[in-house]
Parts: C-alpha cells; structure tokens; sequence
C-alpha cells in the first residue's frame, strides 16, 4: 500500500526528470543558444545570486502580498454569493444571470478598463486580481450548495431540523469538498493573476523582475522566475490540499473507495 | 515494458513539439535590419535615414537576387535584440544599453559602426510642479526599460545623487508613455520634441547642448553567425552604408531634410542637432568617443544590476576589420576624423 | 415510555400531474396497521409501493383521502415516524455516533449520550462510535441507518427496501436482526421489500400491490409461529398464495423481480 504510494508519486518524477536531463543535454552542448534556454546551471548560479541578494525575496513578498489581498476579498466575496445565490431563490434568480453573464468576460479583458478606472497602482492589481479569484469561488461555492444529495435532505426533513442546523449538519459539510475545490482554483487564479497585472504595470514583484529582465536580455533571470512561480504556486495549491485531508478526510477516503 | 513505450511516446512528442519550432531557418537570400521602432513612419533619422531614402541597399543587392527587409521593432531596443536572438533579424542598429545588456546576456553579436547623436528630452506634463531633476524624488517616471533613455535617467539621476531608488519605475513606452504623461498617470519621463510642441508636455532637461556621453551611440551590429556565413555580403552592406554616410557628411541640410521623412519636423530635427557638425552625426568610426563611452557605461550598468556581469568590448564586441577595408577601398580613411570621449575631433 | 402507532389509510389516492398528462400512481387504497404489527408491502415495480411510503412518511404532498396516525391527519415529516432508505443515506462526514444522533434535539446531553449508546447496542455496532460510514459494511452501515432511525422513539418505522442492496447471506442474518429489534423495541413496522420470503419470515401481514394504478390486490395474513422456517410447509404455502397473485395478475410472470 505504502510502497503503491510512493511509486505512484516517483512516477510523477520521471518526466520531469527527463525534461531536465535533455534540457541539461542541448543547452551544455549548444544545440539550443543559450540565450535562448541556459543551462540549468547558470540557473542555478543565477538563482544564488538573486536569491543572496534578498531581490527574490523581497519581490516575492511583493507578489504574494498582493495574492494574500486579492485573493482574500475575491475569494470571500465569492463565497458570500456563491452562498446566497445557493441558499436563497430570489438571489438566485437575480444575480445568477448577470454573474454567467460577466463571467464569460476572460479576466484579462477588463485590463483597459481597470487601468482607466483605477491607474496603474496597487489597486488595480488588487482589484484585478480579486475579479480572478471571485469567480471560481463563487461558482463553486453555488455549485457545492446547490449540489447537496436530496436523499441527504430528504433525511433532516424527517428530523424537522431548523435552518442553521440544517445549514451546519448538511449543506455546509456536503458542500465543502467543492467549496475547497473552489478556494483551490481562485488561489491558483490569482497567482497567475498577479503576474500578469505585475507584467501590465510596473512596482516591485516577480512578474516585474521577469518583465525588466526580459528587456535586459536576462533570459536566465526570467527563467528562474519562472520556475519560482511555478514552484510557488505548486505549494500553495498543496498547502491547501493538506488543509483539505485534514479537514475533509471523510471525502479523500470516500472517493478512494 | 507498456510503461517504456509510454516515456518513449512522450519523448517522441516532445521532440516533435520542440523540433517544429519556427523562428530557427535562415530563410535565403534575405538580409533582414531592426530597428528600435514605435516612434515616426518607418524610417530611421541621421546617415541611416538617407541610406533607406536613396534605396542603396536595394540597388546594391538586386542583381544578386538578394532582398532587405527593414523591421521597425515596437518593444524598441530590446524587440532587437529578442530577433537577433531568434534568428529573425541579422543586423540591428540600437542603443548602447541594448546592445551591451545583449552581449553581456551572451548574444553572439559583432558590432560593425558607430551610430552617433541620438537626442531625447526629459518632460513632465505641462501643469507639473516638478522643475528640476532632485524633484523627481519619489515621483512615477516611465521609462522604456532596456533602452539608452532609460541608461540615460539612470546618469541623470545619479549626476544629481539619486538613484532609481528614488524614483516609482513605470515601464512604459511609444504612444502608452505619452497617453500617460498627458493624463497624469506618470510624472515624467524621456521623450521627443513633439510633445512640447504640441502643448502636452513641458521640458525639464535635454540632452541637447550637453557633453556627448548624454547622447545615444548606438552601433550598427550583425548577427556572429550571419557574418561567418556571409562575411562578403556583410562586407558589401557595409560599403554601400559607408558610401550613403559619406554622401549624407556633404551636405547637412539636405540630410535633415531627408530625415524629416521620419515624421519629424524640420525644425526638431534642428533643435537636436543642428548644433553639431554633420561629420560627427555621420562617423561610423568605433573611436574613442564609442569605446571610452561604453566602457564607463559597462562599469555604471554593472552598479546599477542591468547588466549580470561585464565583458571586454574589444575582444567579445568590436569587429573593425570590414570597416577598415571599406575605408580604405573608398579611400576615405581620413574623411571622418577620430573623435575623443568628449565628442572632439583629436588631431594627428 | 409508550409507543402508540396506530395507522389508518382512508381511500388514499395520488396522482402526479405533468404538463398534459394525469397519471394515478395510486387509487383507492385503504389500510390499517395495528400498533406493534410487521406488516410488508410487495408488488412488481411501478406499483407504486415506494410512493405510498414517501406520503405516509410525508416526503410526498398532496393527495386525496386520508392518512391518519392515532387518529391525527399527518402534515409533513415528523419525528414520530421514523424511515429508513434502502441506501443507508449516512451523512459521510459525520461519525456512526453522531449519525446516529441526528434526529436527537440536544445530541450532547447525557440522556442523548444514552439514547445513541443503547440505540448502537441494539444493532449491534458498540464499539464502532468513531467510525466513519466508509469504514462499515453495507450490512453494518444500514443497522446505523436503523439505530438512527429509532434513537427518537418513533411510534412507526417505515423501511423502503431497507436490504435490497445486500448479499444474500448479510441479508438473511439481517431478517434475524430486524425481528429481533422489532420484538425488543414493540414498534410498528411497514417494510416495502421485492423478496417474497423475506415479507414471508418478518411480517404479520403480506400487502400484495398491483400496479397502474397502484392498488392493493390482497392482503395475505402469516399466522406463523416465529422464528419462521423458510423450510416448514405453511411457509412454502403462503409463499404459494403470495407467488400466484403475480402470475394471476401480471402479463410477464416473475417481473416482480426488478
């Protein structure tokens, strides 16, 4: 069972593995110029230097800064709709539309826009963001509640439960799994989000270094951008996947069955 | 076994995938130029612009069957070098801090002249309170990051013990760069005349009337592995190139007239440089003046991070022996003087 | 404590309308269930059998005639009938215990705690408290649908082919759990079921359903002595007498069997 485990996970390694090793391969021997894809060890060195210097670091902080705002008022305020249009009818049949309808918009196509209302500071990276965030949130919130087995409901009728005890024996718990889900994507959405705004406008953040760097012909340093931000965003996204066994074990464990 | 053949799949796809990228052929018989573009109609100002005018590339090449191919890059500077990079341009002409930020980078790039005189403007809007450069302290300034403007604030500042430290950074550029400094998104920022003229902004510096080092030396460069295949035709360009510049030297009012064809008018033309002689526009002389000056800038963007690390310019960057032999074949070895880092001709 | 659960069905009917159709799922049905009698329904799918049960339960609205429950007209669910689904329907996330707490108003007093300990003895599963429902077997998990269930006192527990998804042997042993918690607990009990021997080994009465529109056919009396051998020839008899009202009464013989 353990060792199924283990070489379940191994397997995952091997073609990034691989992938290293040809990357290794064809940038030490020049069949790709390095100033398109240096080696992985002047990644390395470059990475050190960032790294040592604290400009990583403090970049980073800028970025995930603007991802902990962002996230926080788009996911919360995903949430809150998500719930009430699960919960309550007319809510439902008022805002339902207008949210598929805005929905359908790709976040990046408010840019123009956020940019004439907002400028090019921290608001509207956070407001661009939040939008990102929003709308996972919300649907997978109204998802989850509107989701909730009948047969389930079907059972605390008979139990003649009032609203928060139904509300806190069933609809939330059923509805968790894909609250989290929800929760998961909007977090992964404004990771991304945040590099994009950094790229659109300038202050400090990842997605500046890799803008400025890529002006200055620093292929390397936008290289270890982007692996820092692929490593990042992987281990929020597993962060959050350890809150969800922690708190959801009863789902992982289902499911597995 | 199934798991093997799974990998070698993947492989195989990858291989596909990567193989199939464009942007690596040569295509045949094309000679392809960048330039920083974004700014005026499709044409370059100075020798370049009476180059392009007269067709003298087009002339030169046609029985050949060979084509040229301007490219007037948006992303400016560093657009140039992303092409050399990719193999879609094989000569560029761009500014210092490209070029040396390129090679630093270790694109394999040779550079062939010097292209001098490049002027610019530091404007705030028109209503600003900001009069001199220490008012910039902790103002919103667009720069063209990767561009010799941006090198340039960079000298501006530190001439006035700031740094861009002291600045917010805006990256911006072209037509985003002035909307913003008319709508009092940014403070301030290098620009053209054009704007002043047009009421939009207003002028707290210019390079105009200061020591050469302020001005743009860009220099005319071709790709390492372009001039290995063809060191004839590099050869060929660059006499013809040489023979425009001499011809744009003879006469200087002409020239300017020629380079109105960019957009700009005659009298900003003027106002830039009219105030230096036309032989010191035109050098294509890697002299003095360019060495001295790149070296000092080697050293000021190593302080400031743009460049990773430094390198020699005259082993990894200059190549004169095709400028040299143009020279002497169009015997106009002494035409152009050498030029001193102070942008004076130094005397035998 | 004492249960009553008296249940009179008067001329009930139950018609589901769509659009522009009117279909009678059922007509005219007419039942009484003493209080602490076992009493199955048995009829060919479609015959409405699951729908009676929904409205005695109250999951169902709106029909003609009349449901009364000692003597009451009934108004929706109610803790006094209890039911129990053939998928056990055990909340995922909550342990057996506080499943089975569920239909307690204050599953945290102490005469809760004792309610859902003893409740948990009677089915068996003492000792399985913190399990979670994926950690049971069917058998095991559909006892706690039962524990629940009963853990208010219900005068009525209503089963809806409550075995229909378990193996025969688990099934078998699970007659024997269910007339024993019967007996112990004195409640009355109406079981939809399909199984003709199981009708057969629990109940006191066998209400044989035919379909379109649902009607009762028959009501077959067990006067048999339990534990019931499914051997014995009264057994077998009645089986019989169960077993012709199909092949009497239906196209296909044996399409009962879903």
């Amino acid at each position: 069972m353990k060792i199924q485990l283990l070489k379940n996970k191994l397997t995952g390694l091997i073609i990034p593995l691989v992938l290293y090793v040809a990357w290794d391969l064809l940038s030490r021997y020049e069949l790709v110029p390095s100033t398109l894809m240096p080696p992985p060890k002047v990644l390395f060195e470059t990475w050190w230097v960032m790294q040592s210097s604290g400009e990583l670091l403090l970049n980073m902080k800028m970025s995930l800064l603007r991802v902990g705002a962002g996230f926080l008022v788009g996911a919360s305020s995903g949430f809150l709709l998500g719930t009430a249009m699960g919960l309550w009818k007319p809510v439902e049949q008022y805002l339902n539309p207008v949210f598929n309808f805005f929905r359908q918009v790709p976040v990046v196509a408010w840019i123009p826009f956020l940019l004439l209302w907002l400028g090019i500071d921290e608001w509207f990276k956070i407001v661009f963001i939040s939008c990102g965030a929003f709308i996972p949130m919300t649907l997978k919130t109204y998802d989850g509640i509107k989701n909730v087995p009948a047969s389930y409901l079907e059972v605390v009728r008979v139990f003649e439960y009032g609203w928060f005890r139904l509300l806190r024996t069933v609809i939330v718990p059923s509805a968790l799994p894909s609250i989290f889900t929800g929760l998961r994507l909007s977090l992964s959405e404004a990771w991304m989000l945040v590099i994009g705004a950094e790229l659109v406008a300038a202050g400090e953040g990842i997605g500046n270094v890799m803008v400025i760097a890529r002006r200055l012909f620093q292929t390397d340093v936008v290289l270890v951008g982007v692996i820092v931000i692929a490593i990042t965003g992987f281990a929020m996204d597993r962060l959050l996947g350890l809150l969800e066994t922690r708190f959801l074990g009863w789902h992982r464990t289902q499911n597995a069955q | 076994m199934k798991k093997t053949i799974n990998i070698l799949l993947i492989l195989a796809l990858g291989v596909a995938v990567f193989g199939a990228t464009p942007g690596f052929a040569q295509p045949e018989k094309v000679i392809r130029i960048g330039f920083p573009g974004g700014s005026g109609r499709p044409l370059s100002a100075g020798g370049w612009g009476y180059v392009q005018a007269k067709n003298l590339f087009e002339e030169e090449f046609k029985k050949d069957g060979w084509t040229i191919e301007y490219n007037y890059i948006k992303t400016a500077g560093p657009g140039v070098n992303e092409g050399l990079a990719n193999n879609s341009l094989d000569f560029g002409s761009h500014g210092d801090l490209p070029v040396l930020s390129a090679r630093a980078g270790g694109l394999k790039i040779k550079a062939l002249a010097a292209v001098r005189g490049g002027t610019s403007h530091l404007l705030v809007p028109t209503n600003s309170n900001i009069r001199t450069i220490k008012d910039l302290k902790g103002k919103r300034v667009g720069v063209n990051v990767g561009t010799w403007t941006h090198a340039l604030l960079i000298k501006v500042l530190k001439d006035n013990g700031l740094t861009m430290k002291d600045i917010k950074v805006i990256n911006t550029s072209g037509t985003a760069f002035e909307t913003a400094l008319t709508t009092g998104d940014i403070d301030a920022g290098f620009g053209s005349l054009s704007l002043i003229r047009s009421g939009r902004a207003r002028e707290i510096w210019t390079t105009v009337g200061r020591h050469v080092r302020y001005q743009n030396t860009n220099t005319f460069v071709v790709r390492e592995e372009f001039l290995k295949k063809h060191p004839d035709i590099v050869k060929r360009l660059l006499k013809v190139y040489v023979k425009g510049l001499y011809l744009a030297s003879l006469n200087k009012n002409e020239t300017l007239k020629f380079n109105t064809r960019t957009g700009t008018a005659l009298a900003d033309l003027v106002t830039d440089n009219g105030g230096q002689s036309i032989k010191y526009l035109t050098s294509p002389k890697l002299d003095g003046q360019v060495t001295q000056q790149y070296k000092d800038s080697l050293v000021l963007f190593k302080d400031n991070g743009l460049i990773r690390k430094t390198f020699d310019p005259e082993k990894d960057l200059y190549e004169r022996k095709y400028l040299d032999e143009v020279l002497k074949e169009l015997k106009l070895e002494n035409h152009w003087p050498n030029y001193d880092i102070n942008g004076n001709p130094i005397k035998k | 404590m004492e249960r009553l659960g008296t249940l009179e069905v008067k001329n009930l009917s139950k018609k589901f309308r769509s659009r522009n159709d009117e279909l009678t799922v059922l007509n005219d049905i007419n039942l009484t269930v003493q209080p602490g009698e076992f009493i199955s329904i048995i009829g060919s799918s479609g015959c409405g059998k699951t729908t009676f049960l929904r409205l005695v339960v109250g999951l169902e609205k709106g029909y003609e005639g009349e449901i009364l429950l000692d003597g009451q007209r009934l108004n929706g669910p109610s803790l006094k009938r209890g039911v129990v689904f053939q998928d056990h329907r055990l909340l995922p996330w909550l342990s057996i215990e506080k499943n089975v707490g569920m239909g307690l108003k204050d599953a945290k007093s102490d005469e809760s705690r004792k309610a859902i300990q003893e409740h948990l003895e009677l089915v068996g599963l003492k000792g399985f408290e913190k399990h979670y429902p994926h950690q049971l077997s069917g058998g095991m998990s559909q006892r706690a649908a039962i524990a629940r269930a009963l853990v208010n006192r219900p005068g009525i527990l209503l089963l809806d082919e409550p075995l229909g998804a378990l193996d025969a042997l688990t099934r078998m042993y699970m007659h024997q759990e269910l007339e024993r918690i019967w007996k112990q607990e004195k409640i009355t009990m109406i079981m939809i079921t399909h199984d003709v021997d199981e009708a057969i080994v629990l109940s006191d009465k066998i209400v044989v359903m035919s379909s379109r529109p649902g009607t009762i056919k028959k009501i077959i009396p067990v006067p048999l002595a339990r534990p019931r051998d499914r051997a014995s020839y009264d057994f077998v008899k009645i089986k019989e007498e169960v077993l012709e009202e199909f092949q009497l009464h239906t196209e296909h013989p044996f399409t009962y069997t879903i």
